[in-house]
């Protein structure tokens, strides 16, 4: 084997070995709305819609029937114009639970070579506790991962969309109610 | 010399069978805080906190309970545990990711088998050299591998291919390629190694594997994303954690994997083990950061207790009496 095909094998490895040997890594954010379980559901719930209340996501379009989520798939278009695409895993409406996947990754969009995520509602003093969660892998799962796809960069780029995504969602509940 | 050299192995070995059935022991691996932790299963408490390289995942111990052998993927490494010194010995550099792990104490010398999710191979270990001394190719990531020490076969899950490989544990003989499920992952094999048990977080289901005829002979629906198995010590309840929906489930392996019940535990469960009178089983809830104690009669969780970060694999001390000679 001559040496650049042999250099082109081990740049490839990481990519072909595409799996989750790694360390999974976890976030949850939170923050509390003045509106009611409900009233907050209303918006969250609609799992094709994120894009009316995400300040990062500009477009969201869905697809798959899902009977009370309105649809069972997402693709997010990013600030960057990178699409991600999710997927439903569970939707509690009694609950206020919802749970999903990243169904197709796109490292140019999100450093993060798999998620699955949650978001619970829970009722506080008048108002409504939003918990988003996350397990996740970072960008590239090989044992020697470049800075911008190691595992500080898949946490700070999911916190930074979370936080932004959480702030977002308590304006448009706030402001409608 | 001959005979007092015979008096003193069996004064060790009852000594250690003493040792070992006074004390029914949980080794937790703690991946993201890189520690394995030991609990005593009746009292809960935890007795040690052992330090291991990083990022710690898979493990198992020898026949005798005296070591157990961890594994690394991000360091390419297996570390290896003095369980009466409850420190780490050395670590062993096996290359690659290696991910799940067995030990094979059916021949004169004990190897250890290791799954590695990047070079897509089992990879043979001697531990008393610390060397590999074989690599045979398996599906695409591989994770969970069982021995049937009796039977010489190990069987290994390769979550990407939907597969599982059937290798002899005495040559390099490829015995079969089973069809199993979307994503297989976790494997158990029954006591006498006529069936294997493999949970499918891809399918979202558990099968049996007949392994006389490596036919698919059942499949028992769990909850979403089934990620660890465990069967009680009369192999009535199969015990298999769901991920996705943070449930435990307990399906009859006699009865088509019939389910019995499903209680519910902390999120993100992993790892499951059921202590050796097959009363309770312990649950690691990984983004918890909890153990959960069930009770196998009444199926109510008992109480939880605190692991460490990263808690995703439980493994029982054996006891001298399941020691394969």
């Amino acid at each position: 084997m001559n040496k650049k095909l042999l250099a082109t094998l081990v740049l490839f490895l990481p990519l072909v070995a595409h799996g989750h040997g790694p360390t999974p890594q976890k976030i949850e954010e939170t923050i509390v709305i003045d509106a009611s379980p409900d009233a907050v559901w209303a918006v969250v719930g609609k799992f094709g819609e994120i894009e009316g209340w995400h300040p990062t996501v500009k477009k969201s379009v869905p697809s798959g029937e899902h009977e009370q989520a309105g649809a069972s798939e997402r693709d997010l278009t990013l600030e960057n114009d990178e699409v991600v695409g999710e997927s439903l895993d569970q939707y509690e409406p009694e609950q206020h639970h919802l749970a999903y996947r990243l169904l197709r990754e796109n490292l140019e969009a999100l450093p993060v070579s798999f998620y699955s995520a949650d978001m619970q509602l829970t009722a506080t003093d008048g108002g409504t506790k939003v918990s988003w969660s996350a397990r996740f892998y970072r960008g590239d799962t090989g044992n020697f991962p470049p800075e911008d796809l190691n595992d500080q960069a898949a946490i700070d780029a999911l916190t930074e969309f979370f936080q932004s995504g959480l702030q977002g969602l308590k304006k448009r509940v706030e402001s409608d109610t | 010399m001959r005979h007092s050299y015979r008096q003193a192995i069996m004064f060790i070995s009852l000594l250690l069978a003493s040792m070992l059935v006074n004390a029914d022991e949980l080794y937790v691996i703690n991946q993201a805080a890189a520690t394995v932790i030991v609990i005593d299963e009746r009292t809960g408490e935890r007795q040690e906190t052992i330090a291991v390289p990083p990022g710690p995942v898979g493990l198992a111990f020898s026949g005798d309970g005296s070591r157990a052998y961890v594994t690394h993927p991000e360091q390419g490494q297996v570390s290896v545990i003095d369980t009466a010194q409850r420190q780490v010995l050395r670590s062993i550099d096996v290359g690659g990711m290696p991910f799940g792990i067995a030990v094979d104490e059916g021949t004169h010398r004990r190897l250890l088998l290791v799954t590695d999710w990047q070079r897509n191979a089992l990879v043979f270990v001697d531990p008393q050299r610390g060397a590999v001394i074989d690599l045979l190719a398996t599906g695409d990531a591989p994770t969970g591998i069982a021995v049937d020490e009796r039977n010489r076969r190990l069987y290994v899950a390769n979550r990407d291919s939907g597969t599982i490989t059937v290798l002899s544990a005495d040559t390099p003989e490829l015995f079969a390629t089973i069809e199993a499920g979307r994503a297989p992952y976790a494997l158990q094999l029954s006591a006498s190694g006529g069936r294997l048990y493999v949970a499918d977080p891809g399918g979202n289901e558990v099968l049996t594997i007949d392994t006389s005829s490596h036919a698919v002979s059942g499949h028992g629906e769990v909850g979403h994303a089934p990620y660890a198995l465990a069967l009680t010590p009369d192999e009535q309840r199969l015990l298999v954690t769901s991920q996705g929906d943070d449930m435990l489930s307990i399906l009859a392996p006699d009865r088509d994997l019939e389910k019995l019940a499903g209680i519910e535990v902390g999120r993100d469960p992993e790892g499951v083990a059921v202590a050796s009178n097959g009363q309770r089983a312990w649950v690691a809830n990984w983004f918890d950061e909890t153990l959960s104690l069930i009770d196998l009669e009444t199926y109510e969780e008992l109480r939880r207790i605190a692991c460490d970060p990263g808690c995703r694999t439980i493994v029982p001390v054996p006891h001298q009496d399941e020691a394969g000679s």
